[in-house]
């Protein structure tokens, strides 16, 4: 009875129009003062404690690290490298989108956020490509959705804080499946290029896509080998001694610097080229076989260099590799080689963000502090797109957007203690449970009932709201904590990307200039891609667990 | 008198933004320098004791929150329940959206009145905050001072609207060609979408 009357109040509250956050407190007073004999001062107290934990706090900072990024020159950098490693495909500049989202994503915790950083930079110039409109705003629309699925995360914050799940465990939880609906929307973007014959980056006439590819990967492994190969050698030869980890990172930071200028001479390229090939396919098969395959040793690394050895030179000619035959592979590979360095800034923050927070260096909301020191430092100072003048502003919108994130959490938090107060939950789960519905007609109900809010409301306030309801069902029903963030965050993203509440779409029709009703249109292949990819989500709780498993971190 | 309290929302909020940021680095920046051996530089930091940072990230950050909600009121970023609302003809929507403002002026107002009792009897106990022991009244004042603020601009906005039929908006996505708007215009939450009211005698969002 009580429970009806909460819940018809709240949504009639919503409905009339008001801020989400006073609909909240608005019930929740009228609760207090009319219904119930729990004395307002003891809730008096929670009205204020609410946000009064420092777990919450990484919010403001993923917003203001992001919005430093968006400012800062990072996502036209990524694009250009996400150009040089996929630009040759059918529909490249589309392709290059998702995969500059993707990584974009993998920096910024927000999805309208990601859009607007790669949308602005990447719609332009898919237009002026000769690409139709629709093509890159659908592409834009979803892929920027990326942004929540990929750490760091907004709503995986916000979904922790309402049902203290383990925010990096999320985090590690997100990267797979991530990756996997990126995947998806590239091989949806590709296939309706390649049908509909879309430009691609042809450099050279005549030139494969396949040996593009090899190529252009070949320049990845080799500046990422770059990189690492130092700093795993240093951490190899002190990770006995006692404050080894500290002097790895600084040396870590000073090589990275160091690197950076010799990336120019001609002598180093050859080497790293030359080395970088001949030593990581063996390390990166190894690799793969100690994680998937229960086989390890150094016998098993030893042979596969030797297998290796015997194959690189007739592969490195096949592929243009081998010098004085392919100006064109080197030229692919020197152009991935440069466009790495360029946005290096940038990318090193994935590592410092989930890096920091697996190995413990960090606390979740120390390490979206460091982003936001990290991100502003790389912003001003290294890429100098954005100049200290900008800076207050950059600050004041992000505490803009924060303050009202923050004032739903308090209003949020007051709503769900008077529901565990009132043991609404627990009801529920019971009337689940006596109705004999198991864990596969919840989920259905579940994606069900959050695409139908995604209709009509915000992201956060959904979570805030429906997850302290769901989530002791669902663990009643022993479904995993983290597969149930999981879940929640892809609803999140599909209620993003369509109307007539979507948050992405808004985001991208301002940039694109495209009525709401033509983008929508626009959006259908990638959205429905994106519904049998949260089918999958549901049904397929190793694609989110398997990573957090294989790590050790539940 | 407007103007000044508007700038002085406006650089509390952004000086807290940073103040917080600036804090919680100093103090993981500290945690691992001092874990170096320096010669004589390591004693000097293990004297310095920054375990308080924590706690006054959060307090910067509550207060940060409450005087942000209310520069949100008057930029319009408070998010709602729209879509309905937002058919309505011009003059029901007029009355619905007065009423959301004025219940927001009254839960603030609400809101600010409990904060105020609060503070007072905190103020009579000599409770302190954990780590930085800093009188915890202090802390809680920002409940009453920026829940009141908020009321005052549910009610400025209430009037404004009232006046000329305008809600607060940066809505540039829409403006047709009067000016060429620049992307990074574009503010997730301030556009547009539905989760905010339209005001009425811009009519198609000139």
């Amino acid at each position: 009875m009580t429970a009806t009357i909460i819940f018809v109040l709240l949504i009639a509250l919503m409905l009339t129009g008001m801020p989400v956050s006073i609909s909240l407190g608005l019930t929740v007073l009228t609760f207090l003062f009319t219904m119930t004999q729990i004395p307002i001062e003891s809730v008096a107290l929670k009205l204020f404690t609410g946000i009064e934990r420092f777990e919450i706090m990484a919010i403001p900072f993923f917003i203001l690290a992001g919005n430093f990024l968006t400012h800062g020159g990072v996502a036209r950098r990524m694009i250009n490298f996400a150009m040089s490693m996929v630009g040759h495909w059918y529909g490249g500049l589309g392709l290059a989108g998702v995969m500059a989202c993707a990584l974009f994503a993998a920096v910024s915790g927000s999805s309208p956020a990601t859009v607007v950083a790669i949308g602005s930079i990447v719609l332009p110039a898919m237009v002026k490509a000769g690409f139709p409109k629709r093509f890159g705003a659908g592409i834009i629309t979803t892929a920027g959705a990326l942004g929540i699925l990929i750490p760091p995360s907004i709503v995986m914050v916000l979904y922790s804080v309402a049902t203290s799940t383990s925010v990096g465990t999320l985090f590690m939880a997100g990267v797979v499946p991530g990756l996997i609906l990126a995947s998806m929307l590239g091989i949806v973007t590709w296939y309706r290029a390649w049908k509909n014959d879309y430009p691609r980056v042809q450099l050279f006439q005549g030139r494969t896509g396949a040996q593009a590819t090899i190529a252009s990967f070949s320049g990845l492994l080799a500046s990422i080998f770059f990189i690492a190969a130092p700093i795993l050698a240093v951490w190899i030869a002190l990770r006995q001694m006692e404050g080894g980890g500290l002097f790895v990172v600084i040396f870590g930071l000073v090589w990275l610097i160091v690197a950076r200028f010799l990336t120019g001479s001609a002598f180093v390229l050859r080497w790293v080229f030359t080395l970088a090939f001949l030593v990581s396919p063996p390390v990166l098969l190894y690799a793969i076989c100690r994680i998937f395959l229960p086989v390890s040793g150094n016998a098993v690394l030893a042979g596969l260099f030797a297998l290796w050895l015997i194959a690189a030179y007739p592969l490195a000619k096949k592929a243009g590799l081998v010098r004085g035959i392919g100006f064109e592979a080197r030229h692919e590979a020197l152009q991935v080689w440069n466009t790495f360095w360029e946005s290096v800034w940038g990318l090193l923050l994935i590592i410092v963000v989930l890096g920091g927070i697996y190995s413990g260096v960090f606390t979740p909301t120390e390490a979206a502090a460091m982003s936001a020191v990290y991100a502003f430092i790389v912003a001003v100072f290294v890429y100098k797109d954005m100049g200290l003048k900008q800076v207050p502003k950059v600050l004041l919108d992000s505490a803009n957007m924060s303050a009202m994130l923050l004032y739903i959490i308090t209003n949020a938090v007051l709503f769900s203690y008077l529901l565990t107060s009132e043991q609404i939950p627990q009801m529920l789960a019971e009337w689940m449970i006596g109705e004999g519905l198991g864990s596969v007609t919840f989920l259905l109900m579940v994606n069900l009932l959050l695409l139908i809010a995604g209709n009509v409301m915000e992201p956060s306030s959904i979570v805030l709201i429906t997850a302290p309801i769901l989530f002791p069902v669902a663990m009643r029903l022993g479904i995993d904590p983290v597969h149930f963030g999981i879940l929640v965050t892809v609803n999140m993203e599909v209620g993003m990307c369509h109307p007539p509440v979507g948050l992405n779409l808004y985001v991208a029709s301002g940039i694109a200039k495209m009525g709401i009703t033509e983008l929508t249109i626009a959006v259908w292949p990638w959205l429905l891609t994106m519904l049998v990819f949260l089918i999958m989500v549901t049904y397929m709780p190793q694609m989110s667990l398997w990573l957090p498993r294989l790590l050790g971190m539940m | 008198m407007n103007k000044v309290l508007n700038h002085l929302e406006e650089w509390l909020i952004a000086f807290l933004m940073g103040a917080a940021t600036i804090v919680i680095f100093v103090a993981v920046v500290h945690r691992y320098a001092s874990g170096i051996p320096w010669p004589a530089l390591q004693d000097w930091l293990l004297t310095i004791n920054l375990s308080w940072a924590q706690e006054l990230c959060v307090y910067l950050f509550i207060w940060m929150a409450k005087f942000g909600a209310a520069y949100g009121v008057r930029t319009g970023i408070h998010v709602g329940v729209d879509v309905l609302v937002n058919r309505l003809p011009d003059k029901t929507r007029a009355k619905f959206i007065i009423f959301g403002l004025l219940a927001g002026a009254l839960f603030t107002g609400v809101v600010g009145t409990l904060g105020a009792n609060f503070v007072w009897e905190i103020a009579h106990t000599d409770q302190v905050s954990p780590d930085m022991e800093m009188p915890m009244w202090i802390v809680f004042l920002a409940i009453p001072c920026g829940s009141y603020l908020m009321c005052f601009r549910f009610l400025q906005v209430a009037w404004s609207f009232w006046k000329t039929g305008e809600l607060p908006h940066h809505d540039h996505g829409h403006v047709e060609g009067i000016e060429e708007i620049k992307d990074e215009d574009i503010v997730p939450y301030a556009l547009k979408d539905n989760l905010h009211p339209r005001g009425v005698s811009t009519g198609n969002g000139k």
